[in-house]
């Protein structure tokens, strides 16, 4: 180990080469990691999810506990405001005049933290503790922080023992989801696609439905045995590059990796991240666990992990499948269009069936599980047009489907703990007395099957037109997908309409577990208004205030995705286009391919101009492609 | 006009936050006085669509007139390998555009003041004016809309508040799958219509319907003419179906066969709902879309084909099961689904301007007919069954006679009415087209006539026979057995609305009855606007009116390069288009449908007035043919049959396999525990800790190995 130290290369530690956003981005991995720590320490009894089941202690808001809650949502808070610093400071449009369209992906980056330098043990391949962003992972990070912050509010109705620990989890799991939307490292990508496991599990294992235990059990085995195919790819790419730097890395694949070697590489990212979205023969998992992990967990889980599948597809994958010779204007050709063809044939596959299987389901919780998988099945899809209307489609997707599908599966949840049951034949007529209720439960509706002027219609309908721009998927593939378009409406309206509208039914026991019903319902028998409000409540002021958000960014970005979409498109359109070999030379991608030595990754051939007088990296070989803002063409 | 013009977004904007108040604030402090801000909302809407009209009107034009502005860039996405999509939020107002404006935001607020009296005392009543502001919002953006997204928008947006205005009465469970149906069915049109707007894109790189303004050749109407030369080579083979992917969605919403089924159950619905979104506006965009997107059509004629079949098909299915309906507002809905059929021959047959005017002239008639109905079924406590009401001209004597005017409108009676003048314009065109088209309708047109005043009749003359339950306000329950349970639940504490009318029996209050006498009017004197006579300066006035709509030129322009077999100058008149005369009036075909007209009010007469053992017997007689009718063909069964079952079956055969799945899975995953087992009892003790350590291990072990 002694050796292993001696061996790092360069400064550790300080914050070198970091502009005031990648201060602000270190600072929003370090409060969410401390804030985790702090919350679960100092917010009360900190009990070990085994040995739960101190239920019968009567809920109430010990003193830990408060401090807990107040300690948790401050946290929260704090990280939401630093991610919207983040994207204040990165608004507007970047200028890439003068810069080749053929730019690496890497350059684009706005905004960078380096953690630790790089260092390599023993030679190569180096391992950069390098963490930026894009506007890609800028806006997933916004989304996780608000969705991390949505959860916490809601979990503070939900959850109603641990709360400090819980938190503590849940501020655990978000610092894990940053850490991996910002890393610019590989490797250091997949140990934080890893480590969202650990709170994940226990978030399920500890707070979830009766069938918790299994459940948590089968989403890690399932999903880390997925991941290891990934591993072994990552590696194996990494070690023949002699770097995991995340846009050499890519590069490397892309060039100087071929034929099956490159497939079974491909392969293995695809086994990893498809499982995690996921696609449907590999979704298993997902059921159990949608419907068994608190609805703040649910909403996590489906808001904010399945996009570190998509998010992972769009940055090593992608870049992968462009045929790397093929010209810059045109539409890029593919380099493995069997690769391409089958997982789209998954991606349009699973659109159809899982709407279809939704359909069936009884069980409300269930039913958006299998519509989430119907729904990232869009989001793959336009992923796989490997254009740049495809990726911005996809990417704008994965944060309104974030959106709409927490607060579907948190409005279900209040209405799961209000009416005592799941099973949507036992429940009817709840929209008539309960305004706000209705008025969510509608509004995360529509917005999910996609209504113009909510968040879903821009996102679905770009995603289903990107289609047919690609050549190889073709207007078959958007009538398919906007085939699906339709079931959605089906089985979503089939839910809605059967909880919201028809003939009040509540079951007999509705209420008794919620603690909200103001007091026992003696006379249950009797359906009168007064009293079934009374035992099934409209929502509470906490409630809507933790919904809130979500209504607003529903709306905000159905009626101005540019937001998004304009502020992340240089981006997208480089990543859509092959990355081209680096340097105009030939004989530097040669070398590349040669050479074992990290050295050739040709500080010298890309022409960085840093405009910014802090230092340039110095001593590493690894090369650090500085903010194209600052950049002046060749 | 000008006022208008610079801020036309006011027009949706001004109903959007009247809804919003209302939603915000109706229920715990506007409650009753929900209306108010609707009122102020949707009033500002009319008075400014009508002031636009006016101001077109009134304004000397040569050639096109449209104006374009653009509220703000809606999204902007793609690029140089995809392609890029641009999509505006902008207003395209010409005179097409500012009659259906009129029509929308007039009559909608007609409706808003007759739905003030009529759901007065209802709970959730600011709910109901909130999708009421929300409806006027979405319907005025479908058709102000600069381009396909927008139309794409008030179109979905008219179906959410038309799901939620018809599944209003939550508690009912007809309502609800009702509400579900409409939606569920419209889906499957815009699914159509979806796929239509992304092929329009991909083949013309532009949603927008005239670019930045006309002659600019970037909007993909101005391009159609010369589709060959914009459309890229190996994208031409997908233009011809975009008509056919657009007319889904107008089939949907305009409820035509096959999509028709939705439209007779919509009227579950509040009965101004009935009146405002499933007879004058909403059903009619899909009309407004044919017409807006004219040359699209006329490019490909084979579409026009089978708008106009369909078209016509619908007609003669509306009007035959509308025969044996007895439900006063089933027997209005179905003769709207007929009634629309008629509106597509027209735009099917080249004869836009015709489709137009009837469009105009059913949006009053009709909204008259239903509002009566719901004066009707006011007064008879929700009950409007035909065999079970009679002769109530004496307790509803005014809705009796604007009843009667709808009633001559809806039947084209000769001359006074205006239903005569735009139904007969579409015969005419038809009769251009084909004989069997123009024969069809003629006969359609006599069984309209028929079960109009076998409704009217049926209602108003005769016997008395009002029922008992009369003076409890029934809003639309139909005498239905949940609504009659929870009346009685309610009787110890009786609302104040029923309070209110144990006090006065006058069945026909103002707020009720002033928006009925003003559409009556109109349905009397709107046929004025489009005579077809050449002799005065205003012969076909609307149609030289929307004749300077681009919309319009443009497709007569395509036909006019393409030729057709209609005479060069009646073409031109279906158009709108300044010709060198007059079109010939066809005087022979005008005193056919008057004849029609009379003969189907006349054997109404005999049959359920002056001899109603007669009609039934007759009924009795053709028990086959009649149940066919009252079953209405058996189209819901065969949708539930050959669609939904075996899509069913799928969905559950997939359901299936999901078990199946799910077992295999977890077999595979018993392998590596089997094989663990051993290594368990000595190593681990399953906890997640130890397997995550292994891994732990594995890697750095893994890594070693690779590195050095």
């Amino acid at each position: 180990m002694m050796s292993l130290l001696g061996q790092i290369e360069v400064n550790t530690g300080d914050l070198h080469g970091a502009s005031n956003g990648g201060v602000l981005l270190g600072m929003l991995l370090l409060v969410s990691l401390l804030g985790a720590a702090v919350v679960a320490l100092l917010g009360g009894r900190t009990v070990p999810a085994e040995t739960k089941s101190d239920a019968t202690k009567p809920e109430g808001v010990g003193g830990g506990d408060l401090l807990g809650r107040s300690l948790a949502i401050a946290v929260s808070l704090a990280t939401v405001v630093i991610s919207a610093l983040i994207a204040i400071g990165m608004s507007g449009p970047i200028d890439l005049t003068g810069v080749p369209a053929h730019d690496q992906l890497g350059e684009t980056f706005r905004v960078m933290f380096d953690a630790g330098g790089a260092f390599s043990l023993d030679g190569p391949p180096k391992f950069s503790m390098v963490f930026g962003l894009d506007s890609v992972g800028l806006w997933l990070v916004v989304l996780t922080t608000v969705l991390t912050l949505v959860a916490l509010v809601g979990g503070l109705s939900f959850v109603r023992d641990r709360y400090a620990a819980f938190a503590g989890w849940i501020l655990l799991l978000q610092a894990a989801v940053i850490g991996a939307f910002s890393a610019r490292d590989v490797l250091l990508f997949y140990f934080f696609f890893e480590l969202t496991l650990v709170p994940a599990f226990f978030l399920i294992g500890g707070w979830g439905g009766l069938e918790r235990r299994r459940a948590a059990m089968k989403f890690f085995i399932y999903t880390f045995a997925g991941s290891v195919f990934m591993l072994a790819s990552i590696l194996y790419v990494g070690v023949d590059c002699g770097t995991f730097e995340m846009s050499a890395w890519t590069a490397h694949l892309q060039h100087n990796i071929t034929g099956v070697e490159s497939r079974w590489v491909i392969a293995g990212l695809l086994a990893g991240l498809l499982v995690k979205v996921p696609l449907i023969p590999l979704h298993s998992w997902l059921p159990l666990t949608y419907t068994q992990a608190p609805a703040p967990v649910t909403a996590l889980l489906s808001g904010v992990l399945a996009k570190l599948g998509t998010y992972g597809l769009l940055r090593l994958v992608v870049p992968a499948l462009v045929e790397p010779t093929s010209g810059m204007q045109v539409a890029s050709t593919l380099a493995h269009p069997t690769i391409t063809i089958a997982v789209a044939v998954m991606a349009v596959v699973g659109i159809l069936a899982a709407a279809l299987i939704a359909w069936m389901q009884s069980d409300f919780k269930t039913l958006v599980a299998y519509s989430s998988i119907s729904h990232l099945g869009f989001c793959v899809l336009a992923l796989l047009a490997l254009n740049t209307l495809g990726l911005q489609a996809a990417l704008l997707y994965m944060i309104n489907h974030g959106i709409s599908t927490a607060g579907l599966f948190l409005i279900l949840g209040m209405i799961e703990r209000r009416v005592g049951t799941r099973e949507m034949g036992l429940v009817s007529g709840l929209g008539r007395e309960r305004p706000w209720l209705a008025f969510f439960l509608v509004l995360f509706v529509m917005s999910s099957i996609g209504l113009p002027l909510t968040n879903g219609f821009v996102s679905e309908f770009l995603s289903v037109m990107s289609a047919i721009t690609a050549d190889h998927l073709g207007w078959g593939m958007m009538i398919l997908a906007a085939a699906g378009i339709l079931l959605g409406a089906i089985y979503m309206l089939y839910m809605t309409a059967g909880l919201l509208f028809g003939p009040e039914r509540i079951p007999a026991t509705a209420g008794q577990d919620s603690g909200l019903a103001s007091d026992q319902g003696a006379e249950s028998a009797s359906n009168d208004r007064a009293s079934s409000l009374r035992r099934v409540p409209d929502l509470r002021f906490g409630e809507i205030l933790g919904l809130a958000p979500l209504a607003v960014l529903v709306i905000v970005l159905g009626v101005r995705p540019g937001v998004i979409l304009d502020h992340s498109k240089p981006e997208l359109q480089l990543a859509s286009q092959p990355i081209a070999t680096i340097g105009s030379s030939s004989a530097a991608s040669a070398d590349v391919s040669a050479g074992d030595s990290v050295d050739v990754v040709p500080v010298d051939v890309v022409p960085v101009v840093s405009t910014d007088d802090r230092p340039v990296p110095a001593g590493g070989s690894l090369v650090r492609l500085e903010s194209s803002a600052g950049r002046v063409g060749p | 006009m000008s006022f208008v013009l610079e801020h036309s977004y006011l027009i949706p904007l001004l109903p959007l936050l009247a809804a919003v108040v209302v939603g915000l604030f109706g229920k715990t402090f506007l409650r009753g006085w929900s209306h108010l801000p609707i009122w102020a909302g949707v009033g500002a809407a009319a008075g400014l669509s009508i002031t636009l009209l006016l101001g077109l009107v009134s304004e000397k034009h040569e050639g096109a007139v449209g104006f374009s502005t653009v509220w703000f860039e809606w999204f902007r996405a793609g690029a140089g390998d995809s392609g890029e999509i641009v999509v505006g939020a902008g207003s395209w107002i010409d005179p097409l555009t500012s009659i259906m404006l009129a029509v929308v935001c007039g009559i909608g607020f007609l409706i808003t003041i007759f739905a003030a009296g009529y759901m007065k005392g209802e709970r959730g009543y600011w709910r109901f004016f909130a999708y009421l502001g929300l409806f006027i919002f979405a319907m005025s953006c479908l058709v102000m809309g600069d381009n396909l997204v927008m139309l794409y928008l008030g179109w979905e947006g008219v179906g959410l508040c038309s799901y939620l205005l018809i599944g209003y009465d939550q508690h009912r469970l007809a309502a609800s799958n009702a509400a579900r149906k409409a939606f569920i069915v419209n889906r499957i049109g815009d699914f159509g219509f979806a796929v239509g707007i992304m092929l329009t894109w991909y083949c013309f790189g532009t949603v927008s319907y005239f670019g930045s303004g006309l002659g600019g050749s970037d909007g993909f109407l101005e391009m159609v003419m010369h589709w060959q030369t914009h459309v890229p080579a190996d994208r031409q083979f997908l233009v011809e179906w975009i008509p056919f992917a657009l007319m889904l969605g107008a089939f949907g919403k305009s409820a035509q066969f096959p999509l028709h089924v939705w439209l007779p159950d919509a009227m579950e619905g509040p009965t101004p709902v009935s009146a405002l979104i499933h007879a004058a506006t909403m059903v009619t965009a899909g009309v407004y879309m044919i017409a807006r997107l004219g040359g699209m059509f006329v490019a490909f004629p084979d579409s026009l084909l089978v708008v106009a079949i369909v078209g016509a098909v619908t007609a003669v299915l509306g009007a035959t099961i509308a025969l044996r309906q007895f439900d006063l507002k089933r027997v209005f809905a179905y003769s709207t689904v007929s009634q629309l059929g008629f509106m597509f021959v027209a735009v099917g047959v080249l004869a836009p301007v015709a489709g137009v005017f009837h469009l105009v002239t059913h949006a009053f008639f009709k909204a008259l007919l239903f509002l009566s109905s719901g004066v009707v079924m006011h007064a008879t406590g929700g009950q409007l069954d035909l065999r079970k009401i009679s002769g109530l001209k004496k307790h509803l004597p005014i809705t009796r006679v604007v009843c009667l005017v709808g009633c001559l409108a809806l039947a084209g009676f000769p001359v006074i009415t205006a239903g005569f003048w735009s139904k007969d314009e579409i015969l005419v065109g038809a009769a251009q087209v084909s004989v069997l088209l123009y024969v069809t309708l003629s006969i359609t047109a006599f069984l309209t006539a028929y079960y109009t005043f076998r409704l009217y009749f049926r209602v108003f003359e005769g016997p008395e026979m009002f029922p008992q339950s009369a003076g409890h306000h029934g809003a639309d329950s139909h005498g239905h057995v949940e609504h009659d349970q929870e009346h009685a639940k309610h009787q110890d504490k009786p609302s104040k609305h029923e309070e209110a009318h144990a006090h006065h029996h006058n069945h026909e209050p103002l707020l009720l009855i002033a928006p009925l006498v003003i559409l009556a009017i109109g349905a009397l004197v709107v046929g004025v606007v489009n005579l077809p006579f050449s002799a005065g300066v205003k012969a076909h006035s609307l149609g030289h009116f929307l004749g300077h709509s681009p919309s319009f030129i443009l497709a007569h322009d395509i036909l006019e390069v393409r030729g057709t077999s209609i005479d060069a100058t009646q073409l031109a008149t279906q158009y709108g288009q300044p010709t060198e005369k007059y079109a010939k009036v066809h005087w022979v075909a005008m005193g056919l449908s008057a004849v029609i007209s009379v003969l189907g009010i006349g054997l109404a007469f005999v049959l359920h007035l002056k001899d109603r053992a007669k009609g039934d017997a007759l009924a009795k007689q053709f028990a086959g043919v009649a149940n066919l009718f009252e079953r209405k063909y058996f189209i819901d069964e065969l949708y539930n049959r050959l669609l939904v079952g075996p899509l069913r079956a799928i969905a559950y055969l997939l359901d299936a396999l999901e078990y199946v799945w799910d077992g295999l899975a977890s077999l595979i995953a018993m392998v590596p525990q089997a094989a663990g087992g051993a290594i368990r009892l000595t190593m681990q003790r399953g906890y997640l800790q130890g397997y995550a350590l292994t891994a732990i291990v594995g890697l750095a072990v893994l890594l070693w190995w690779v590195l050095v």
